[in-house]
């Protein structure tokens, strides 16, 4: 019984890594522009398909082609914002919110224009042998994702918390209007948002990358989840996120664990109907939550 | 010889450099409503200006001009020999425009220093790739940016409390706080917008000399200010709006004297 709960708890981390990563972009974006980019779970897809033919296809080095795919898929984003996000002339929040749902559809179907339709999978990212702790077994890839995760947050904190540039784009987060008078070039600080967002979207999808399916459709519910966890940490907190990927990625697995795994996505969903009614501000309440 | 250029060249600075910033003829119209009606003056390098007048008298509208929120819609801004129609923001700050606001906008819960180094953002290389690449370089302009915002700090009187909370603090260190944050940005101007709202006494006589000390340093100053003691006080020279038009211009005794800012203060026929 214990070691079955431990590799719950195991594949449940190593899942909520993942969301972890994937709500972290969500929360970027959201504190700098108020933004949810419901496409983000495609920038998630072009990262893990970006990785199928660079590393799988081309043969790059690992570390070459992770780098690669996550400033590619970054770039994307920054084009998506000036081509899709920055030319809205009347930019209300609905508005915004509906063009990156129509964005997601157009990027699934550039993908699989791209791509195709088949689903790849790749290799982990080092060939060892599966640990046994106490009779669970840990994947190494599941330890890579973990640490991989733990990297980006906290170079993420430092970057907030130890260089200028964070300030400002934390200040500009704080209070716009102050920022900008205060000679914060806005424009620039929401491209940075972007560019960081999206980037840590390809760092999810690369390195879910080896365990799962990739394929042009696997995107929609990464970033559905992702978008609960960052609801369910607080939108807008990058601690809260993480914390709200565990939780998630946790929840998800002792479910699927001990009620049946049709429930997986369910409970996701479950666990965000339950968070706005009770805690609409998530668990680390970050901002002011407005109702429409 | 020597002596001979050094004088000329003070002489040059009187003539060409005296005047920091000129508003020529300015209009502003919001819908119906005429904010400003060609209003002129020079902003005289090295002085404190008093801007005054009753509510709705065009004041704040003509501070959002100077830092480009607003367009004229008639007229021209010159800063430091600068048409400066049309700028971006952060292009004024960059040339040295600051202000500070009517209601204290601060960063509220980054801590009090934070929002001194945030203020100095114009001053370094941080731009969009800057900000990415220049990891190695980052950390000793980060020293500098501390070392410069201590001192700052410490130049207002708030350096103790550097690492508080910004929103934390008292209204009155909040505005200090929001002084400091402008003098980061290195300004040649200033403007602040009702610097003593909501002070007691005691803080607006300090606030006083806080800004007879800034004027010390070589920075120009124009001020909104409804206080008619600290304004009188400080300011060399006061120009009085009213009703979007300007009114009158003069030293703070000429001003006291002058028949018609005393009726459009209290409201006696001319």
């Amino acid at each position: 019984m214990t070691q079955e709960l431990l590799q719950y708890l195991f594949s449940g981390i190593t899942n909520g890594a993942i969301y972890a990563v994937i709500a972290i972009g969500f929360s970027m974006l959201y504190s700098s522009t108020e933004l949810i980019n419901f496409a983000h779970g495609e920038f998630v897809m072009l990262g893990a398909l970006s990785l199928v033919t660079l590393w799988g296809g081309f043969g790059l080095p690992l570390p070459m082609a992770f780098i690669l795919s996550v400033f590619g898929v970054a770039l994307t984003g920054l084009v998506f914002e000036r081509l899709a996000i920055r030319t809205v002339r009347k930019p209300d929040h609905i508005v915004l919110i509906i063009i990156t749902v129509g964005a997601s559809i157009f990027l699934r179907g550039v993908s699989m224009l791209i791509w195709g339709k088949d689903a790849y999978s790749l290799p982990a990212f080092t060939d060892h042998p599966p640990l046994d702790l106490i009779g669970a077994r840990l994947l190494p890839q599941s330890i890579w994702i973990v640490f991989i995760a733990l990297v980006c947050a906290i170079l993420l904190h430092l970057f907030f918390k130890k260089t200028l540039t964070g300030k400002a784009m934390e200040a500009t987060a704080i209070s716009k209007k102050a920022a900008w008078l205060t000679g914060i070039p806005s424009e620039k600080m929401i491209l940075l948002a972007f560019f960081f967002s999206t980037g840590m979207g390809a760092v999810a999808g690369i390195i879910i990358a080896p365990i799962t399916m990739v394929s042009y459709d696997m995107g929609t519910m990464l970033g559905l989840k992702g978008f609960c966890a960052a609801m369910l940490g607080g939108l807008g907190s990058l601690w809260g996120s993480i914390l709200g990927g565990l939780l998630l990625g946790i929840l998800e697995s002792f479910g699927v664990g001990i009620f049946s795994s049709s429930l997986k996505d369910a409970i996701a969903f479950l666990v965000l109907l339950l968070i706005l009614y009770v805690r609409p501000g998530g668990i680390i309440m970050a901002k002011d939550v407005k109702r429409f | 010889m020597e002596l001979l250029k050094f004088m000329n060249d003070q002489d040059q600075q009187k003539q060409n450099g005296n005047i920091l910033l000129k508003i020529e003829s300015v209009s502003k119209a919001f819908g119906g409503v005429q904010a400003l009606w060609e209003v002129s003056f020079d902003l005289q390098a090295g002085l404190i200006k008093g801007l005054i007048g009753p509510n709705g008298a065009g004041k704040t509208t003509l501070f959002n001009l100077v830092t480009g929120i607003f367009r004229p819609d008639n007229g021209q801004i010159i800063f430091d020999n600068q048409n400066i129609q049309g700028r971006q923001v952060h292009d004024l700050v960059n040339l040295g425009i600051a202000r500070t606001f009517q209601n204290v906008e601060i960063f509220g819960s980054m801590s009090v220093a934070e929002n001194v180094m945030v203020g100095q953002h114009v001053r370094t290389r941080s731009g969009f790739w800057g900000a990415i690449t220049r990891v190695p370089w980052m950390v000793r302009e980060e020293n500098n940016i501390w070392n410069n915002a201590m001192e700052i700090l410490s130049f207002v009187g708030i350096e103790d409390l550097a690492h508080r909370k910004s929103s934390e603090l008292p209204f009155g260190w909040q505005r200090l706080l929001e002084i400091a944050r402008a003098l980061a940005s290195n300004p040649k101007v200033l403007l602040l917008d009702e610097p003593a709202a909501g002070l007691n006494a005691t803080e607006t006589r300090q606030l006083g000399k806080l800004l007879k000390k800034i004027q010390k340093k070589g920075i120009t100053l124009l001020l909104v200010e409804h206080d008619m003691s600290l304004t009188m006080e400080i300011c060399d020279r006061i120009v009085v709006l009213d009703q979007g038009k300007k009114l009158a211009e003069g030293t703070p005794r000429e001003i006291q004297n002058n028949a018609s800012v005393m009726a459009a203060y209290l409201g006696m026929g001319t």
